[in-house]
């Protein structure tokens, strides 16, 4: 059986193998490592100092031994630590409220200090330096200095580690407000932008112009008032979060009556839109726009003579359904690719819906097909919605 | 007098009428067809020369500008005023190589001005100036399109009273900006061309030109001295005599060439 990796090449067994288990085995693996490190720099400090001590005193000691010696004693302060540590990196939300610290200290602590002063007692005995039975004796005669400073080592350890781990915590959410910001800053100046482009403005005006030469009084007068609505629908827009996919469709339809006028008969329209209350339904501002110009840039454009665009809205099981679809030419008409324009349509779906909504643009035999879903959400009429 | 002939060539049908209906109202002008595309075009033409094509650019099955290519080609090519809403890449092209472009929507009295020059470029029988300027520009484009670099120009076809004028980028000594239009300073005289400076420097020969100025751009060998005329504000005086004022900005370059 072949392992397919992510870049879509095909790894040979072993390989794929070694990576799994490294990707299993790291996140365990690190912590460990840095407990190890940590308490090994503060172990041989204080080893060296007790050593520097015994010199003083003039006892005849060996560092290394008394190192290897007192080994044991460290290890379960080094274990304490890799598993907090990995506790607390799954359990990320721990570390976020005060009580939740408190509930994590009551239970690590006497945890914590309950084993390492039985690891310690264990050892020794273990060693041989007091007899078996006098493990519990040794429990109960220890000192009080002892205990207190065990217990302070086992509270320094747990408080390092909560410090640690908020702090991750606060960088972590910081930059992710920060892309969040950015990302909303960015995709709004691009809506702005990419207001109904310019061609199509420039076009529609010129075509204005063409029936005022040809003293065409009315026609004239209701496309100016269809260019107004439309540039105060996108001024309106681009300062909302949500509109209603009533007014959506309004636009839609206000832009291809415009269409309608540069193509005459070129362009039929079809519209099967459900009857539902879609004034009550969100939906995010001038998003239908740009899939109607783009399914009739790569269809009706390039399409000789009568084009027929057809308009499906509909609702299916929580989701709202946007379906385009108009005639293409056989053959082909050179723009390759699927996405097909729809790049900024995708961003801010996925800005703002994740992947509960998704955008299509395909050929499906002589048709060119443009499938938008969103999750059926009521539109909330007094504040704007910036959560998920 | 034979009136002067026509071509209307746009996709859109409201945007053909509106050019016809322009057309009618100048007596000296005759309207032969409005086509729908490229290749209609192309058979009108091959049946009776025009003097004159009215292009979009943008159509569908081929590319006003590539059918503009076309036509160069052609051993009397007409002359093509090209209809186009606002694209400003494509427009500030059009200035550098004095094309002549018509933007939607228009309005009469902007039509009759690109009425007239096209008269006068026809009349003058200027239209070997026009070829250059049409294939010059024709040229950068495939260049671009094609990946290359932007050519440089060796040569400006610049539009005077009446007449089209070739000035070689070789006689320039310095180019003023005046808001739409530079002021191309040759040895003897001052001859005014319809560009921004930024589209301008971008086609000078590399190496030849230096900008110092947000107005001023500087043939290199021109420049004789640099002086400090106050507080980070300098002058650089030129091989005719003149003073061109240099910014901070570009102090420093202009000191390299002293170096």
């Amino acid at each position: 059986m072949s392992v397919v990796s992510m870049s879509g090449h095909e790894l040979n067994p072993r390989t794929a193998a070694r990576r799994t288990w490294s990707a299993a085995v790291w996140p365990w693996l690190r912590p460990l490592l840095w407990s190890a490190l940590i308490w090994s720099l503060f172990y041989l400090m204080l080893i060296t100092a007790s050593f520097g001590d015994y010199l003083r005193k003039g006892k005849d000691v060996n560092l290394l031994r008394m190192l290897w010696i007192n080994l044991p004693y460290v290890l379960p302060l080094v274990i304490f630590n890799w598993l907090l540590s990995v506790y607390v990196e799954r359990h990320r939300e721990m570390v976020e409220s005060p009580q939740r610290i408190l509930r994590l200290v009551l239970v690590a602590l006497p945890t914590g200090f309950v084993a390492m002063v039985g690891c310690n007692a264990a050892f020794t005995v273990w060693r041989g330096i007091e007899p078996m039975q006098g493990f519990l004796e040794l429990l109960a005669g220890r000192s009080h200095q002892d205990n207190l400073v065990d217990l302070m080592l086992i509270v320094g350890a747990l408080i390092f580690q909560i410090a640690f781990s908020a702090w991750q915590r606060a960088q972590e959410h910081r930059m992710a407000v920060q892309r969040a910001q950015t990302d909303n800053l960015r995709l709004r100046l691009s809506l702005l932008q990419g207001q109904l482009e310019p061609h199509f403005l420039f076009n529609a005006l010129n075509s204005i112009s063409a029936l005022v030469r040809a003293s065409d009084r009315s026609s004239a007068l209701s496309a100016l008032t269809r260019v107004s609505e439309l540039l105060r629908y996108a001024l309106r827009a681009s300062k909302s979060e949500w509109v209603s996919v009533q007014d959506e469709l309004g636009f839609v339809r206000d832009y291809l009556e415009l269409q309608q006028l540069r193509y005459g008969t070129n362009l039929q329209l079809v519209w099967r839109v459900e009857a539902l209350a879609w004034e009550r339904v969100a939906c995010p501002p001038l998003l239908f726009q740009p899939l109607v110009e783009n399914a009739i840039r790569h269809g009706l454009e390039a399409f000789e003579g009568a084009g027929q665009l057809e308009i499906v809205l509909k609702a299916e099981a929580g989701t709202v359904k946007l379906g385009l679809s108009n005639p293409v030419c056989p053959g082909g008409t050179g723009h390759r690719g699927h996405g097909l324009g729809l790049g900024a349509t995708r961003e801010r779906l996925l800005m703002l819906y994740g992947k509960e909504a998704r955008v299509e643009a395909f050929r499906l035999r002589e048709y060119f097909v443009t499938e938008l879903t969103l999750p059926w959400r009521v539109l909330d009429g007094q504040v704007d919605r910036t959560d998920r | 007098m034979d009136k002067w002939t026509a071509l209307i060539v746009d996709d859109e049908a409201l945007a053909r009428s509106n050019l016809q209906l322009a057309l009618a109202e100048h007596p000296n002008w005759h309207c032969v067809g409005a086509c729908p595309g490229a290749a209609e075009a192309r058979l009108v033409l091959a049946q009776r020369p025009v003097d004159l094509l009215l292009l979009d650019i943008q159509m569908p099955r081929q590319h006003g500008l590539s059918f503009a290519s076309e036509l160069c080609r052609l051993a009397a090519p007409p002359l093509v005023v090209f209809v186009t809403a606002y694209d400003e890449h494509a427009l500030s092209a059009f200035d550098v190589f004095a094309l002549d472009y018509l933007l939607k929507p228009f309005d009469d009295q902007r039509f009759a001005q690109m009425l007239a020059r096209a008269e006068q470029t026809l009349q003058l029988r200027q239209l070997a100036g026009y070829v250059e300027s049409m294939g010059g520009f024709l040229h950068e484009r495939q260049q671009l399109l094609d990946g290359r670099p932007r050519p440089e120009l060796q040569a400006l076809i610049v539009r005077s009273v009446g007449a089209m004028e070739r000035i070689d980028t070789a006689d320039i000594e310095w180019i003023g900006a005046a808001g739409n239009y530079v002021e191309l300073h040759l040895a003897e005289r001052v001859v005014l061309h319809r560009s921004t400076l930024s589209a301008l420097e971008q086609r000078l020969p590399a190496g030849q030109f230096m900008r110092v100025h947000r107005t001023v751009v500087v043939r290199n060998t021109a420049i004789t001295a640099l002086h400090v005329t106050g507080d980070s504000t300098y002058e650089a005086r030129l091989r005719s005599g003149e003073m061109v004022p240099v910014s901070e900005r570009f102090v420093k370059d202009v000191r390299a060439l002293f170096a």
